[in-house]
């Protein structure tokens, strides 16, 4: 009996566990320190996992073997609705719509149009240059420059700003270039896209999150893509749903052939602007 | 009676603590009688801040940024203290390739709140409903007030509200973003002269950045703001690519190209990120 403690003479057990809360550099604290070390030790090891994109090896096959069908691919046309989220300036968000039609013809032949009730465009590469048209006000502006698609695209993008639509699926290597920034990726598992039986994958990068879904089959081509602007207010929406895909009709050069629509007029094409540089423009 | 049953239906906390901690007593520690016990003791305590406490501190930000906080190191702010991400314009919108280049600044628009009414107030003059984006690949246009300038065009009366201005000693009347001066029968719309100062600028002006100053586009004139608030009609900077003609410009053809003229100033089309702005010039 504990004469000098009357609670520990009736709760002998609480009392023990009393002093080892009173003591507490004996008992709690290097608990917690261990777990805190081994946390510290878990979150070095999943910060230096971070650095690896975390891609399961199915969406990752998957994606591969798109890319390697439309990247040797010699030929192919397809179209594309195209569906943008959009905020107005009340606030209110909406989607704007519009069509891609596509034709390619690799290495180096590239036409695209893109339709809208208001806005009538069309891109033309053949190999010597590149071609805008602007078919609502008749206007059209060369760009000269030669290689392969890939360079073109690169030359339109990086020095005059201009998007290829759905360039990520023109290029040689779809694949790669789809995956440069990829953190993770995973297989969602099957889906159908307008009745079309498909495998919908799942990446994220940085200030993006994307998805593909993947025509099963024979035919592995992407049948819709969305991208999410995670960096952007509201995480707007990219969306774009392909169809009439086509690898056998051929496509020769008078698909690529620009002639100016009657009573077109040749206007300058400006280059971007970079810092401490005046703005440049192609010569008409 | 078990007077431990009876205490842990009591204090099931304290019970609790006692059911985890009641494992330790079959750890192996050195019986406090042990010389040199105090000793081992302050190590192994030593050691275990040594080691815990710096992988604390690692640990926590790391921890916050999983948890929504600033990735990649970003500190352990929690993910909704975070400003907004600014509305940006990508033209490259659609390509996974070059998601993180061309990222500008969207064009800044001048909004008045509340917004212009949208009513029909002249003969003849049909207004839209609908929203300018200056995003080239989006469909939507928003019109505004301004838009429907026609110059000479003549009205019996003034819009309800308008300013009255005197410049150069000449009357002029004013209504967001439209100039009228009296004319027989009325009234007619003008061109924006140059010198006009409004309290603001009109209703869906383009910030417009060009030798280092800031322009307010808007109805073919060019604001800036002066140093009492007010935002003032500057002489058209030449060079300067703007979005949209003016109301009302006239196609013409200089040297053989087209190109456009409103109130002395010509516009040349040219293909800017691949749509089609207009660019100020003097032949």
């Amino acid at each position: 009996m504990n004469k000098n403690n009357p609670v520990a003479a009736i709760f002998p057990t609480h009392t023990a566990a009393a002093n080892r809360i009173i003591n507490p550099t004996t008992h709690w604290v290097r608990p917690a320190f261990a777990a805190a070390a081994l946390a510290g030790l878990m979150a070095l090891s999943v910060s230096a996992a971070d650095k690896k994109p975390v891609v399961d090896p199915r969406a990752d096959e998957l994606l591969k073997r798109m890319g390697d069908y439309l990247g040797h691919a010699k030929f192919f046309s397809v179209s594309a609705e195209v569906w943008q989220d959009i905020r107005l300036s009340s606030g209110q968000r909406i989607q704007a719509g519009r069509t891609v039609e596509l034709q390619v013809r690799r290495p180096n032949h590239l036409r695209a149009e893109v339709h809208s009730p208001r806005r009538n465009r069309e891109l033309v590469y053949d190999g010597n240059a590149i071609t805008l048209l602007n078919r609502i006000q008749n206007f059209y502006g060369t760009i000269h420059t030669s290689g392969s698609l890939d360079e073109a695209m690169d030359v339109a993008s990086e020095r005059f700003g201009i998007p290829m639509p759905l360039e990520d699926f023109i290029r040689s290597d779809p694949h790669k270039d789809l995956t440069q920034k990829t953190t993770s990726g995973a297989d969602i598992g099957p889906v159908s896209v307008i009745g079309v039986a498909c495998e919908h994958l799942a990446f994220t990068q940085d200030n993006i999150d994307w998805q593909v879904w993947i025509e099963n089959g024979a035919r592995p081509v992407p049948r819709k893509f969305v991208i999410t602007y995670k960096d952007e207010a509201d995480s707007p929406q990219y969306t774009a749903i392909f169809s009439n895909w086509d690898f056998a009709t051929e496509l020769p050069d008078f698909v690529f052939h620009f002639e100016p629509p009657a009573g077109a007029s040749k206007i300058k094409v400006q280059e971007m602007k970079t810092e401490n540089q005046a703005h440049k423009t192609e010569e008409k | 009676m078990n007077t431990n049953a009876h205490f842990a239906q009591s204090f099931p906390v304290a019970a609790d603590v006692r059911r985890r901690t009641s494992g330790s007593k079959s750890r192996a520690l050195p019986p406090p009688h042990v010389g040199g016990y105090r000793v081992w003791a302050f190590f192994r305590h030593a050691l275990t801040f040594a080691v815990g406490l710096p992988a604390l501190l690692v640990a926590l930000p790391l921890i916050g940024a999983e948890h929504g906080g600033a990735p990649h190191g970003g500190g352990a702010r929690p993910a909704m203290s975070a400003p907004r991400p600014a509305m940006v314009d990508r033209s490259s919108h659609g390509s996974i390739r070059h998601v993180e280049t061309h990222v500008v600044e969207h064009p800044v628009e001048v909004r008045h709140e509340p917004e212009h009414p949208v009513e029909t107030h002249r003969e003849g003059t049909g207004r839209h409903e609908g929203f300018v984006h200056h995003d080239v690949d989006v469909d939507i246009h928003r019109r505004h007030f301004w838009n429907d300038f026609a110059f000479g065009r003549r009205f019996a009366v003034l819009p309800f509200g308008c300013l009255t201005l005197q410049i150069g000693g000449v009357p002029y009347y004013y209504d967001d973003g439209i100039y009228y001066q009296p004319a027989e029968g009325g009234y007619q719309e003008v061109y924006p002269p140059v010198g006009a100062a409004v309290p603001e600028a009109p209703d869906g002006a383009i910030a417009i950045d060009a030798g280092g100053q800031t322009y307010y586009y808007a109805g073919g004139a060019f604001y800036l703001q002066q140093p009492d608030g007010t935002y003032a009609v500057a002489p058209t900077p030449i060079g300067v690519v703007v979005p949209e003609l003016p109301p009302g410009a006239i196609q013409v053809a200089v040297k053989g190209t087209v190109a456009y003229q409103f109130n002395g100033i010509y516009y040349e089309p040219v293909f800017v990120n691949g749509v089609t702005q207009y660019e100020t010039f003097m032949p």
